[in-house]
Order: structure tokens, then C-alpha cells, then sequence
């Protein structure tokens, strides 16, 4: 049977049967629209409570205190593991965004997992993706010590900040850039007159056997 | 028969000769002809059928023969292990063939269709059967851009004369502690070893629709004499669910590798086109481009170079800069210039760039890479955003031979101290870092012209004369070019000194000296050493090749790349580092990205070469390209150009592109000029080079043999 003519035996006279029609598409596509929405909702919610999904390492130190959140930040990174040290840091250096110790410490836990490996499995593979990754997160750990370094008051303390950017560019081999910064420092700071010295002798022999610190 | 009368054959002969029956005969042997003309040019692919695919047919240089399994954006692949089984660094596959429990033989040699089709075939014999397995990879499963899934069919053949049990495991094993390499990604814990069939939901390593159980995928086969089964598995790079395995292999593994086929094909396409009449050359070329093209990542939405498929799935700067002008120097524009916009991404808050630690050879070979792309076949349009950064780079080697000046170090104009933990494997003043500066130093005065900072162009430009003064004075106490200022270390920066530096010209003597010693410790032209006496590597020299063909030693040159050549892989890959008696490269895989892009270097620059104002055809080209070379949609500095050259009884022809600078045209190997030439050509520095005016597109040469080895 043809949909035309069922439609013909149920109608009744034209006019009326068009008009009903009309508002039960209305309604039904009201409906369908309302159960879509709830549906998207429902879904949203359900994805965001999903247990499958890992939250995010933000989400996961959102509650933690910036103090607590730093110290087991520096806690991890004097036990070499800098890049678990990353999320605890960075709770930190968003509560507390002007201090510059977080800062600074922050600032070498990103130097120090570009370097760091990990084990999975029976293989040790490299903590971070690729040179790329590990650029990307010098150029972050340079720019938390610039800001460190305009957070810091204390001549020592800017000097601190300085020379800890200076033994990173050496570690990268920037050593000229380095010895600026060695020399800035030292003049802050004449304690640190003497990594600049060394790194000038090691300058002009570069086969000097030890690095400075 | 009458001995006096002659036969029908001998008529039918004697009528031929005499003209009667040659339309008869031409009729009758046409239609072989044009079926014969037919097949030799019809598509490569189509010719190449893997049924009559012999991989043992195919040479492979190295002791252990593997292949790679790879794809484009594919942030895994899997390698043909020289035992036959596929690892992809996360897990292996097993594969263990047998005939009544005895265990197949190792395969001979993992081969590519045609030495460069990323289509693998291998295979393995037991007595009375032989097993032919065929693979390759695709992007997939659907909804995952970084992954791929292989395509492997096995096939068992009874060649005996009695019913053969055979049986056949596949296995999905962890990576054994002492893997070659591992997945970047490789999770803390391993993932479930586990096959997929029909009706399984999980997430799988492996789908067959044989039923495995678990880890262990098993069939066994009575073969009659003759008879042949065949059993298709899909492996995904990273675990899938089942069901889009199963949808997956619902396509028929031939049509899946005819897609591979028809992909590489049309890729293949898309770049210059090399018709040397050489077909090894041609396959190795294609070969490269196949490395170059597949070894690479996406990030965000650009593209950059990896070192390997396998154990350097990383980015360096000193790789990656030689990937993106081989790429650019094949035609593959676009690609190229992708990967230097890449490798725009490793540059410092101070402006150098820098992958590696104590690589400080990056800034000149970023800003090299940029111009090597960005300028080939025309400027792009988008040069501008590259501008600043080239512009950084540059003010930060500036920066560091204006404090050196200041500090009065010995070497206090060269770039400072560097510990690359790599290549030269020494602290101290690399000389290759100041020669790459000083390849950094003129594209970034090329990309300024182009871009219109013409002011900031010539400031560049004057720093690089300055540059190389001070390079003149560090190089004097030195009869060629040391690794080191102090000199110590490896030879590597160093040998680039002319190309592509340009630090030094072809005929300096130096380069001479470097040359003579480099292959003198190799043991003659060819592949140069690393480390010791027996340890080849593959593209250290290749740039001391090109310097030979542009100081006309072609001889040597030609030697380099027969070197390259020759050390190849039956899938047309290449290894870094080898022993030269054993053949072994141990645990650095091929395909190694650079030495695709050196082979691509040496054999391009072979027929068309552009790095100074002038073109240079035919630089080394080898007496069997003579026969009629044709290359077409070659980029080069002054637009895209098609080239013909032949050498016919004692002429020699060129016809090219016209292009808005003096050609250079090189004659046939063993060949001078042979008396004057017809305006408007001239002649040119040596008496195997003639010199064309700008806008000229042929030339006729006469010659006569040289009298002299090549």
C-alpha cells in the first residue's frame, strides 16, 4: 500500500488533517531536539565522570596546597625525578606566582627532566618525546627564570637566579652566553666570581678537564 | 628431399633477403612486437608481479638483511628482523614456520618490490616447502592519524613430491631486554598480548580470523605436492580494538598493497623525474625519496624529519636540515619546505637553534635548510615568516664571535667550545660549527634579498666575508681542515668545508689534503671511516663527493657514489655505521634518513647542480647516463628545469630549461673538447667544460677521448 493512500483514507476532509499534521511535526521535532540536548548532556557529564579517563595532572593537584604542592615538588627532584616533580611544581607556581624560589626551582626541574630517562618494561627509553619537547620546555625554563630573577630582591638571590640560568646554558653549550650571566652574577654576588673565572679558562682550553659548577 | 632444390625455410629466407616476403614477415612479427613494446612501458607496479617476486634475487650489502614497515606521519614502524619476525618496539611479532615441528631457515633477504616499493617480501624454506610472506604497511586504523597497520600474507607451497604438515605459530612477545630499540612511547606497562578474531572486543595486537588463542596465533596445514594455503594477518603499530581490525582486514591483502602500489607510485610522480637509462640508480633514488618521505612526524600541524624509523625516532638538527634539502632537491617542494619550517620550532630565546646539546653547528644548518627549500624552484611566498628567525640566528652567532673578541681566547672570532657527545665525540672548538655558521651566513643574506631586506642582506653578506677571514687565519697552521681548532677530535663538520659550505672553494688545496687523508685511512675514493679502520659510514663522505665533482676529480667522485650504491639493503635503505668485512651495523638500523639524502645529494648534483651562480650540468654524470639522460621538473635556484643530454660517435648534446645565469655543461667522462665551438658557447675552465650565456637552451659539442682516466 502506497503512503499516499493511507494517508487519503485517514484524513478526512484536506485543510484540517494538514494543520494536525502540522503541529504533531512541531511537537515531535520538539521532542526529538529536548532528547538530543539531554542526551548531549548526559553524555558530557558521563565523559567528564568517565573511570577510563585519567584527569589531567592539573585536575589532579588542583586541591593540593602551593606550599605542600612545592615541597613534594623539590622532594621529587632531589630524588632525580624531575619530570614526576613537573605537575607538583606547576600547582605550585600557580598559587604562588611571585615567589621566586618556586619559580627558580621550577625552572630547573624542566631543565632537568629534558634530560632525565625512564624506564618501561625492560627498556629505558627517554622521559620526554623528542628535541622538539625538550626545546619547548628550555625556552619555559628560561622564561620562569627571567621572572624569578625580577621576583628575586636580594642581590644573592638575584645572583642565585642568574647563575643558575648561566650553568644551564653551559649544560646546553652556550658557553659564552653563560659566562655573560656567570659575570652578571658576580657582580651581584662576588661568590660566584669564580665559576666565571673558570669557565673563561675553560674558554680558552676547551679540553680542561673539569665543568664548572 | 632434392639437395639441388631448396628448401622452404631456405626460400622463405631467400625471399626475405630479397625483399618479397619483408611486408609479410613485419605483419606477422608486429603484433609481438607491440605486445612486447607494451609491456616495457607499462606501469612498474603492474610489471611486478609478487607472485614471480624472487626476494633472494635481490643484493643486500649488509650481513643481517631487515626492512622497515613505514608510513608517512606514523609515529611507529615495524621492522622485518633478519629471523623474519616484525618488532615495532613495543612488541614482537614470532613467527615460526615449520614442517613436521622442524624449523623453517632463516630468511635470505628482506627485499621491496623493485629494491625501493615498500612492499616487503621474504621468504623462508623448509625441506619440501617453501613459505612466502609479503607486507606492508597503511595508515590506520581508521581514526588514528599517527598509526599504521601491516598488511601480511603468508603462504606455505608444497614444492616436494610428498604431503608436507606444516605449521605455522605466530607469537606476540614483550621486547627482549637487549631490543635494538624501543617505542618513544612504549607505555610502564606492557600491554596485553593478545590476537584478535571474530567476536573479540578488546583491544587486540593482532587480528586473523583463524581463531588464535591468546598470545599465540597457530595453523596447521596438510599440503598435498603442489598445494599451496595461505593465512592473512593484520598488526596495528599500537593496540586497536578488534572490530576495526576485523573491518580492516575485511579488504583483501592485495588489494591493500595495491594501494600501497598505487600511493608510492603517485608520490613518486609528484617529484623530479630521473630517466638515466640506469635502473639501479633510479631505484635508489626512488628508494630514498621513499625514507625521506615516510620519516616523517607530524606536530601540530607541521611536519618534521626523524632520524630513523626505529631507534632515532627523534629530531636533530644535522639530520633533519640534510632530509629537507634532499627532499627539495628531488621536487618534493612542499615536503621540504614543511620540515625547515619544522626545524624553526628548535630555536633559543637567545636566537641560535639547537637540538642536541652541544650541537652548535644548528643555526647554520637551519638557516642553510631554509634557503635550500624556500628558494627551489622560486622564493616562497611565505618567505617573510621566516625572515626573523633567520635574522635571530644570525645576530646570535654575531653575538658570540663579538665575545669571543672580547674574552681574547685563542679562537675568540670562532664560535665557542661545543661537547656534541656525538660525530666529532670531543670538547672543544668544532670547526664544523663555523663552517655550517658560515653556510647560515650566505642563505640568510639569500633569503633576505629575496624577502626585499636587501640592507640587512649585505650586512649579513659583509659578516660572512669577515667570517671567512677569520676561518683563513684559524685554518692556517693546518695543511687541510681539522675536526677541531684545538685540534682534536673526529673528522666530521669539517669535511664540509666545500660543500656545502662554500667556505672553501673546490680548488683550494686543503680540500685536496682533507680528501687524500679521509680516503687514504678508507683505504682509497669512496666511503669514508668512522672510528676505526673497518667501520664504514654511509654519508660522512658524501659531501667530500660533490666536492670531487666540482673539482672535476670525477673519477673519485664516481667512486663515492658506486660506494653508495653498492651499500644498500635489498629494500634500497641504507645504514649509518657498518663494518666494512662482516657487513654488520649492529644495533643502528637501516634505513638511516641521511644517508637517503646524501645518495639524493651526490646523484642530483651529478646531473644538475646550483649551489653558486652558475649551473652546473652534467658534473658527474657516468658514461651510461650519456646514452640519452632526461630529467624533468628539477627545482632549482633560477625555477624548475628539464634537461636532456646524449652522447652520440664524437658529439655530445644538451638541451634545458633556459635559466638567467651562465650554464657550466660538463662533457662525457674520458672526453675533451674537440676544436672550436659555435657561438655563443665559450669554453670553459677545464677542457671538459664548455660555458653557456644566460638564456641559452641547447648546445652541440664536438669531442675527442681525453687520452687520460677520467
Amino acid at each position: 500500500m502506497s503512503r499516499k493512500r493511507q494517508t487519503g483514507r485517514k484524513g478526512g476532509t484536506r485543510a484540517p488533517a494538514r494543520s494536525r499534521s502540522r503541529f504533531s511535526a512541531r511537537r515531535l521535532w520538539l521532542g526529538i531536539a529536548t532528547a538530543a540536548a539531554a542526551l548531549l548532556l548526559l553524555w558530557v557529564i558521563a565523559d567528564r565522570r568517565a573511570p577510563g579517563r585519567a584527569p589531567t595532572t592539573v585536575e589532579q593537584h588542583a586541591d593540593l596546597d602551593p606550599e605542600q604542592a612545592h615541597r613534594r615538588a623539590v622532594a621529587l627532584q632531589r630524588e632525580k625525578r624531575a619530570h614526576e616533580s613537573l605537575p607538583y611544581f606547576r600547582r605550585a607556581a600557580a598559587g604562588l606566582p611571585n615567589d621566586w624560589r618556586v619559580l627558580a626551582n621550577y625552572a630547573v626541574a624542566l631543565h632537568d627532566a629534558t634530560l632525565e630517562a625512564r624506564s618501561a618494561g625492560k627498556v629505558s627509553v627517554m622521559a620526554t618525546r623528542n628535541s622538539l619537547e625538550r626545546a619547548a620546555m628550555m625556552r619555559e625554563s628560561l622564561s620562569l627564570l627571567d621572572q624569578a630573577e625580577r621576583l628575586a630582591e636580594r642581590p644573592e638571590d638575584r645572583a642565585y637566579v642568574i647563575a643558575s640560568r648561566a650553568h644551564r646554558l653551559v649544560i646546553w653549550g652556550f658557553a659564552r652566553d653563560a659566562l655573560v650571566e656567570f659575570r652578571h652574577a658576580a657582580e651581584l654576588d662576588p661568590n660566584w666570581g669564580e665559576v666565571a673565572a673558570e669557565l673563561e679558562r675553560r674558554l680558552e682550553d676547551p679540553t680542561r678537564p673539569d665543568a664548572p659548577r | 628431399m632434392n639437395p639441388a632444390q631448396p628448401s622452404g625455410w631456405t626460400r622463405a629466407w631467400q625471399a626475405l633477403h630479397d625483399g618479397r616476403m619483408r611486408r609479410l614477415t613485419l605483419l606477422a612479427v608486429l603484433p609481438g612486437i607491440c605486445m612486447l613494446a607494451a609491456l616495457a612501458c607499462a606501469p612498474v607496479a603492474e610489471r611486478s608481479s609478487p607472485a614471480t617476486f624472487d626476494p633472494d634475487s635481490v643484493p643486500d650489502a649488509y650481513h643481517a638483511s631487515t626492512a622497515a614497515l613505514m608510513w608517512p606521519g606514523a609515529t611507529r614502524a615495524f621492522q622485518i628482523t633478519s629471523d623474519g619476525d616484525l618488532y615495532n618496539g613495543a612488541w614482537r611479532v614470532r613467527v615460526r614456520p615449520t614442517v613436521a615441528e622442524a624449523p623453517a631457515r632463516r630468511p635470505k633477504v628482506i627485499a621491496y618490490e623493485e629494491r625501493w616499493r615498500p612492499v616487503a617480501h621474504w621468504r623462508r624454506l623448509n625441506d619440501g616447502v617453501r613459505w612466502d610472506f609479503e607486507a606492508a604497511a597503511v595508515p590506520g586504523p581508521e581514526g588514528r592519524d599517527s598509526g599504521l597497520v601491516v598488511s601480511l600474507q603468508i603462504r606455505a607451497t608444497n614444492t616436494g613430491r610428498m604431503v608436507r604438515e606444516a605449521g605455522l605459530t605466530l607469537d606476540l612477545e614483550e621486547p627482549e631486554p637487549d631490543a635494538p630499540f624501543a617505542a618513544f612511547d612504549l607505555p610502564t606497562a606492557s600491554p596485553e598480548l593478545i590476537w584478535g578474531s571474530r567476536g573479540v572486543t578488546d583491544s587486540v595486537l593482532g587480528w586473523c580470523a583463524s581463531a588464535p588463542d591468546g598470545s599465540s596465533l597457530a595453523v596447521q596445514w596438510s599440503l598435498a605436492p603442489g598445494e599451496a594455503r595461505g593465512l592473512h594477518v593484520v598488526l596495528p603499530s599500537y593496540p586497536a580494538p578488534a572490530r576495526s581490525l576485523e573491518r580492516f582486514a575485511r579488504v583483501a591483502h592485495s588489494r591493500r598493497t595495491q594501494t600501497v602500489r598505487d600511493h608510492w607510485r603517485s608520490e613518486l610522480e609528484r617529484g623530479t623525474h630521473f630517466e638515466l637509462g640506469d635502473p639501479n640508480v633510479e631505484a635508489a633514488l626512488k628508494a630514498a625519496v621513499v625514507v625521506l618521505l615516510s620519516c616523517r612526524e607530524r606536530r601540530g600541524d607541521g611536519w618534521v624529519p626523524i632520524g630513523s624509523p626505529f631507534h632515532y625516532r627523534d629530531v636533530w638538527l644535522r639530520d633533519g636540515a640534510r632530509a629537507a634539502q634532499a627532499l627539495a632537491l628531488a621536487g618534493y617542494t612542499h615536503q621540504s619546505r614543511e620540515l625547515a619550517r619544522g626545524l624553526i620550532e628548535l630555536q633559543w630565546p637567545n636566537g641560535a637553534f639547537l637540538s642536541q646539546r652541544g650541537q652548535l653547528d644548528g643555526t647554520g644548518q637551519a638557516l642553510w635548510a631554509c634557503a635550500e627549500t624556500f628558494l627551489r624552484p622560486s622564493a616562497d611566498p611565505k618567505i617573510t615568516t621566516i625572515i626573523e628567525p633567520a635574522r635571530r640566528g644570525w645576530e646570535w652567532i654575531e653575538r658570540q664571535r663579538a665575545l669571543g673578541r672580547s674574552t681574547g681566547e685563542r679562537f675568540g672570532r670562532m664560535l665557542p667550545y661545543a661537547d656534541p657527545r656525538d660525530n666529532e665525540l670531543v670538547r672543544a672548538q668544532l670547526a664544523g660549527s663555523d663552517l655550517w655558521a658560515i653556510a647560515g651566513y650566505r642563505a640568510a643574506a639569500r633569503l633576505l634579498t629575496r624577502a626585499g631586506h636587501e640592507a640587512l642582506a649585505a650586512r649579513v653578506d659583509s659578516s660572512r666575508v669577515a667570517y671567512l677571514l677569520d676561518t683563513e687565519q684559524a685554518l692556517a697552521p693546518w695543511p687541510d681542515v681539522p675536526a677541531s681548532w684545538q685540534g682534536i677530535g673526529r673528522d666530521w663538520g669539517n669535511v664540509v668545508a666545500c660543500y656545502p659550505s662554500r667556505a672553501l672553494e673546490p680548488g683550494d688545496p686543503r680540500m685536496k689534503s682533507l680528501a687524500r687523508r679521509l680516503w687514504t685511512t678508507a683505504g682509497g675514493p669512496g666511503l669514508c671511516t668512522y672510528g676505526g679502520q673497518d667501520s664504514l659510514h654511509f654519508y660522512l663522505g658524501a659531501d667530500l663527493g660533490v666536492w670531487a665533482m666540482l673539482a672535476g676529480a670525477r673519477g673519485a667522485a664516481d667512486s663515492v657514489l658506486a660506494a653508495t650504491l653498492h651499500w644498500r639493503s635489498a629494500s634500497g635503505g641504507a645504514a649509518e655505521i657498518f663494518s666494512r668485512t662482516s657487513g654488520d651495523y649492529g644495533r643502528n638500523l637501516p634505513p638511516h634518513p641521511t644517508s637517503a639524502a646524501a645518495l639524493i645529494s651526490l646523484i642530483r648534483n651529478a646531473v644538475i647542480e646550483d649551489g653558486s651562480d652558475t649551473l652546473r650540468l652534467t658534473l658527474g654524470a657516468r658514461r651510461e647516463w650519456w646514452r640519452r639522460g632526461r630529467i624533468s621538473r628539477a627545482p632549482t635556484r633560477w625555477g624548475a628545469i628539464d634537461l636532456e643530454f646524449a652522447h652520440a660517435g664524437d658529439e655530445a648534446t644538451w638541451s634545458w630549461t633556459a635559466v638567467p645565469v651562465w650554464t657550466a655543461l660538463t662533457l662525457p667522462p674520458g672526453t675533451r673538447l674537440a676544436g672550436p665551438l659555435a657561438p655563443p658557447l665559450r669554453e670553459g675552465p677545464r677542457d671538459d667544460v664548455v660555458m653557456a650565456p644566460p638564456g641559452t637552451r641547447e648546445a652541440r659539442v664536438r669531442m675527442t677521448p681525453s687520452g687520460a682516466p677520467s
